[in-house]
């Protein structure tokens, strides 16, 4: 139900690392969401479609795996 | 191409500003607790009923957090509580953010004990740390038995579940069987209170667990 808020961190969380590592376009992002963790990969989805408007992300595509457990992280990203 | 790993939790950040209100709250031996139900379950009433008996013992304040108004946090300040109110505006859930800001509105040097009033939600506010000491989940009875197996993460990790509007249990078909056995199964060292927050039923057994609790932890 907050996966819009969520995705707002995890694309700050990334612009700045992208930052931190001159890179100027970011052309992937692979998340790994735990199955207990209660976060909807659709929702999230859906959420970055609308966030990474105007970011460095705005071309990127969003991956998402599933795992067993609580755990929910941004695994990588690539870009230039 | 670059590719660059994080392995980054998302709610790291959160998480990093709960312990620093739990810091801050040990700083000024305060104890607190997050209380989460899904709406109606009958928070403010548990704490309306629990508030007489506990301020003959500790100095209690109260965070509410809410979408919108302040009629909660208008029913404990009738009780001379401190009380803070924390609108989110739509957001389903406190975190600890919201959390860090209400406790520098209250005056913590004059609290023993702080207990947060969460946003009704069975599902979103157990994944927030908020930098709580304790877990306390409430159920009503009207909602249902199978509600532990639906949303089980709330109930998984409490510290007590209070199980509400025992009053009603002859107007409802409550299978309290399967309620015990699944809540059991599902977290196994938690105790299970049984009360009715409107009747006053079972108030005190759950008081003396929490009023223990919060001294065993020294705080
Ligand atoms: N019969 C009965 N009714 C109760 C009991 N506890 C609460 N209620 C009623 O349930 C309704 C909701 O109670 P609240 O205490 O406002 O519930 P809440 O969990 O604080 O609700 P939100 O803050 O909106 O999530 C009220 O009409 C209460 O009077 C109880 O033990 N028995
Ligand atoms: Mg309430």
């Amino acid at each position: 139900m907050h996966e819009i808020s969520l995705m707002h961190s995890i694309l700050s969380i990334i612009e700045k690392s992208a930052r931190e590592n001159r890179m100027e376009t970011v052309s992937k992002i692979k998340l790994v969401l735990g199955t207990e963790s209660l976060v909807m990969a659709g929702a999230l989805h859906f959420a970055f479609e609308q966030l990474k408007q105007k970011t460095l992300a705005q071309e990127a595509v969003l991956e998402t795996e599933e795992r067993e457990g609580r755990d929910f992280f941004i695994d990588y990203f690539e870009g230039e | 191409m670059k590719q660059i790993t994080l392995k980054q939790q998302v709610l790291q950040g959160n998480k990093i500003i709960a312990d620093k209100n739990r810091q801050i709250l040990r700083e000024h031996s305060v104890f607190m607790i997050n209380l989460m139900s899904s709406p109606g379950a009958g928070k403010t009433t548990l704490l309306e009923s629990s508030l007489p008996y506990i301020k003959k013992h500790v100095r209690i304040g109260v965070i509410e957090g809410d979408v919108a108004t302040t009629l909660d946090a208008e029913r404990i300040a009738a009780f001379g509580v401190n009380v803070a109110q924390i609108n989110t505006h739509g957001a389903c859930h406190l975190d600890a953010q919201m959390i860090s800001r209400a406790l520098a509105s209250l005056d913590l040097n004059n609290l023993d004990l702080l207990v947060i009033e969460n946003v009704g939600n069975l599902v979103c506010p157990s994944e927030f740390d908020l930098g709580e000491n304790l877990r306390v989940s409430l159920l009503s009875i009207t909602e249902g038995a199978d509600k532990v197996m639906k949303y089980p993460s709330v109930f998984a990790y409490s510290d007590a579940v209070i199980l509400n509007k025992l009053d009603l249990l002859p107007y409802v078909n409550f299978d309290m069987d399967q309620f015990l056995s699944t809540f059991q199964k599902c977290n196994p060292s938690a105790p299970i209170f049984k009360v009715s927050a409107s009747n006053g039923e079972g108030m005190e057994s759950w008081i003396r667990w929490l009023l223990q609790r919060k001294e065993d932890s020294c705080l």
